[in-house]
């Protein structure tokens, strides 16, 4: 059951508010990617529907004798209907991201900040132009369909197609290179 | 039909190698259509700091920069949880169906790692690959970049 201090579950959620939240204990050495990957992934940028993640993220604690981790997030400004879900509905659905461990303690530090927010707002902005790599996942989409085989033997085909591709492009350059010394004959 | 990819699942696959890309997405497809309840990517390539750090700050388990094939973006972490930790019948379909289409499931691993993924060949074998795609293409675009401009002399 996850415990909530200075902010009840039940209250809207606002963009730019800052939480701090104590896991259920410390984050194992798998789990440490996957909070990586959904929160702040070293400098690319993860995807949480509700929040951000506040550098320094991710630290461990303790509370009792027990260790714990902790993070410190911001709600995310840029998504729509942000203010449609209650904090408590956002942090059940960043523990289903995060998976495999239970959030024991949400404690709401600050509310809004301006400065932050347009901060971040100017990064989700950055993270739409990269374009989540869309494009390329549809021609895999498109090249999982024409699967045929094993991965290993789809690897040594194309292994194989691409040392053909060096041959001849080296091939090429060699007989442009000769043909260009001959000329300046 | 399999539930579409969540933005993040996306980004993951997208940072594979292309080659390893068609692969992640056909074991979702197969885990999911046999009735895994979820199938969330974890992670697909990382950097070389990053596993690095891993490695050298986390220890336990996690494989060397050269070692690992995230670095290369031929291996991925998936799990499969939903308000509780995946029952491990799941664990076994799972690995099932990526030696089913030829992957290494890490559930085979001396030090088992039953959501981790990847690409058959050695690292070497991958790295390889990837500089001599890279070579071959460098040739290609060289040589026709010449034979354009040879083309266009007067």
């Amino acid at each position: 059951m996850t415990q909530y201090s200075n902010v009840t579950p039940s209250r809207r959620l606002i963009g730019g508010e800052r939480f701090s939240i104590v896991l259920e204990r410390d984050v194992p050495l798998w789990g440490m990617s996957r909070i990586d990957t959904v929160l702040d992934a070293w400098g690319q940028v993860g995807e949480s529907r509700y929040f951000y993640t506040i550098a320094p993220s991710r630290q461990a604690a303790t509370v009792g004798d027990q260790r714990v981790g902790t993070l410190s997030i911001r709600s995310r400004p840029d998504r729509t209907n942000l203010e449609a879900v209650t904090v408590g509905q956002a942090m059940d659905d960043l523990a289903r991201h995060l998976g495999f461990m239970r959030i024991r303690r949400v404690d709401a530090v600050d509310a809004r900040d301006a400065t932050s927010v347009e901060e971040l707002a100017k990064k989700a902005d950055e993270e739409r132009a990269e374009g989540a790599g869309r494009t390329g996942i549809q021609k895999a989409a498109d090249a999982a369909k024409r699967v045929t085989g094993t991965a290993g033997e789809v690897f040594a085909r194309a292994f194989g197609t691409v040392q053909i591709a060096l041959v001849v492009g080296a091939a090429v350059v060699a007989l442009l290179v000769v043909k260009e010394l001959r000329g300046t004959k | 039909m399999t539930p579409p990819l969540s933005d993040l699942d996306l980004r993951i696959v997208a940072s594979l190698d292309p080659l390893a890309q068609p692969f992640a997405l056909l074991h979702r497809d197969a885990c999911l259509r046999l009735g895994m309840p979820h199938y969330y990517f974890t992670q697909g390539a990382r950097s070389d700091e990053y596993q690095s750090y891993l490695d050298k700050k986390l220890g336990a388990g996690a494989a060397s920069a050269k070692v690992s094939k995230h670095v290369v973006g031929m291996a991925w972490d998936a799990n499969n949880w939903d308000a509780k930790p995946i029952a491990s019948h799941w664990w076994s379909v799972f690995g099932q169906e990526a030696e089913r289409l030829g992957l290494v499931w890490g559930g085979r691993f001396a030090s088992k790692d039953l959501g981790h993924v990847e690409m058959p060949a050695s690292r070497k074998e991958l790295e390889s690959y990837r500089a001599v795609t890279v070579t071959a293409l460098a040739l290609l675009v060289a040589g026709s970049v010449a034979l354009i401009a040879r083309a266009e002399k007067p």
